[in-house]
């Protein structure tokens, strides 16, 4: 092989034999006139790029890669030679193939690093064997690369492959999230997140335990490095109230109430929680379903001067007590923060209409830009929306749009 | 008081054609941009654009002039701002209407844009065909742009697996 240096890059010219070859078996076949191929590679690699990134679902692109290779042989060579457009996957275990498409993203993406989601559907028993151990060897493919990792998103109830993870091979991961099917038990993840937990992390910002299941988070994390933390479910508060203090970079927080008679801060013995400013934190939900004396005990003992999104999951079904809202009206008044977003989602009761006509009214809202509704208004919300001076994006799906308020976009 | 007068830059094509065009309009393009500021004293003699046509260049400075005035992208910026405005196919109205031209002017816009180095133009054009190949199939891809299917048996029987593996996801 001979190199030759071109104005754009170095290229390798075949031996004579080799070009000989390819002219005799290409005399046949008719020659590729297409304007589009007159573009050098790299524009070409360009459009594929924007073609990728500009369909929505992030981890549902490899189709349209694959779909790309398939229209000649150079688009072929430049679609399976661009590293980053097989970086992003979805991984499933839904058809016998999915093995070869994931080894297929493994091996074109090198040595660039992995983002991708694992949606393994609720294996019920010995009827779904078969998925059963297509998720598995899917699972332990995706452990031989671990060292690429970067942003992980796990929605399975197989999670025994990740003990093959060995410690240090995380370096580049920086997201990692978890949850189990819906119906599946929680899962068995604490070794691993012990593991993830335990290495010296220079690259780790958000967690999520989500719907995991996980009865409590790791005992060690590089807590003051983490930037967005989702406690989901796994959250016992007297284990939140304690970490809490020791996360100095986070800009978002997600919390949510379960029921845990035994660790409730409420009952015996009482934890204390210390008063905790956080300055860094920007954007707050919270997902009231249960437990919400805990989660008022911790809002109590917080301010969050610089909060500016505040999410609400109202999802108070019957047989719970109501969503602290008096804690976290209390909260944030005393904060004095100006929000730019309120969300008030999943409601599940009249009466919480009152109280976010409430909060509309408050000097915390009065800075508001956004706000989102997923349930019927009333006319005190209407009137609270009227009042905001600064509001341009407003979702309110059944509302009549006559009484939107008329200088915000719905 | 009056303006300044604007600076005239003349260019000359690779088909000779010769264009008399304000300082400001040619500096949308990078390459005419460090050519002029490595210029000194001032120069009578166009400056030679070997890659591109007269009528190529006839439609880049249409798409300067309309943008002339328009900030552009500095280098510590380019880079953040690179994916998210790969992330959206959207292009403005008049950017639309000017790039709608035949196949063979619009790569050729497309390459003189990349020479020229004028990186809103490359991004609209780079969009425009982008837009076309949205949601077709490869052999649709192939007829739109008269594309010679090339593929050897081997690769053919390759892809005829691929496409078990996408329908079966």
């Amino acid at each position: 092989m001979f190199t030759k240096f071109t104005s754009r890059s170095w290229i390798t010219l075949s031996p004579i034999s080799i070009i000989r070859r390819r002219r005799r078996s290409s005399r046949n076949k008719p020659v590729d006139t297409s304007a589009v191929n007159t573009l050098p590679t790299e524009l070409l690699q360009d459009i594929f790029q924007v073609v990728f990134l500009s369909h929505e679902d992030v981890y549902g692109r490899i189709p349209i890669v694959l779909s790309l290779g398939q229209v000649c042989r150079r688009w072929r060579e430049i679609a399976h030679g661009y590293p980053s457009l097989w970086r992003t996957f979805d991984v499933t275990a839904k058809s016998c193939y999915s093995r070869n498409i994931l080894r297929l993203c493994l091996e074109n993406s090198a040595p660039c690093l992995l983002d991708f989601r694992v949606t393994i559907q609720h294996i019920k028993g010995f009827s779904d064997i078969r998925i059963f151990y297509r998720a598995t060897g899917l699972m332990c493919e995706l452990v031989k690369h671990c060292s690429r990792w970067q942003h992980t998103n796990f929605i399975t109830n197989i999670a025994y492959p990740l003990c093959d993870v060995q410690p240090g091979s995380l370096k580049e991961l920086v997201s990692v999230s978890f949850s189990k099917p819906k119906g599946s038990m929680g899962l068995d993840i604490q070794d691993f997140w012990e593991n993830v937990c335990h290495e010296a992390h220079t690259q780790l910002r958000s967690v999520s335990w989500g719907r995991s299941g996980m009865v409590s988070p790791p005992t060690h994390a590089p807590w003051h490095q983490l930037v967005q933390i989702d406690f989901g479910l796994v959250a016992r508060f007297r284990d939140v109230a304690l970490i809490l203090p020791l996360c100095q970079s986070m800009e978002s927080l997600t919390i949510c109430g379960i029921w845990d008679e035994n660790f409730s801060l409420d009952r015996s013995p009482p934890l204390r929680i210390k008063p905790l400013t956080c300055n860094t934190l920007k954007e707050l939900s919270i997902r009231g379903s249960a437990g919400i004396f805990d989660i008022s005990s911790l809002l109590n003992s917080l301010i969050v001067p610089n909060v500016q999104v505040v999410k609400v999951y109202f999802n108070s079904e019957s047989f719970y007590p109501k969503f602290p809202s008096d804690s976290l009206f209390i909260l944030l008044s005393r904060s004095r923060c100006s929000l730019r977003r309120l969300e008030c989602r999943e409601f599940r009761k009249t009466g919480d209409q009152e109280l976010v006509a409430r909060y509309l009214r408050a000097p915390f809202c009065q800075t508001l830009t956004g706000f989102h509704i997923d349930c019927d208004t009333t006319p005190d919300i209407l009137d609270g929306l009227k009042n905001l001076p600064y509001l341009r994006d407003v979702h309110l799906p059944t509302t009549n749009p006559a009484s939107y308020p008329s200088h915000a976009q719905c | 008081m009056a303006a300044p007068a604007t600076q005239q830059i003349k260019i000359r094509c690779n088909d000779e054609k010769e264009f008399t065009v304000d300082r400001d309009v040619l500096e949308r393009s990078v390459l005419i941009k460090n050519m002029l500021e490595d210029v000194t004293e001032q120069q009578d003699a166009p400056i030679p654009l070997p890659n591109v046509s007269g009528p190529v260049m006839a439609k880049v400075l249409e798409y300067c002039t309309h943008h002339r005035g328009e900030p552009l992208p500095s280098a510590d910026t380019e880079q953040s701002q690179d994916e998210t405005r790969k992330r959206t196919t959207d292009i403005s109205e008049w950017d639309q209407k000017f790039i709608t031209v035949d196949q063979e002017m619009l790569f050729e816009i497309i390459l003189a844009a990349n020479y020229l180095d004028i990186k809103s133009l490359l991004d609209v054009g780079c969009k425009t065909v982008a837009n076309m190949i949205k949601g077709k199939t490869p052999e649709e891809i192939r007829k739109l742009f008269n594309i010679v299917n090339d593929f050897t048996p081997e690769e053919e029987a390759q892809i005829k697996k691929e496409n078990e593996w996408a329908e079966d996801r």
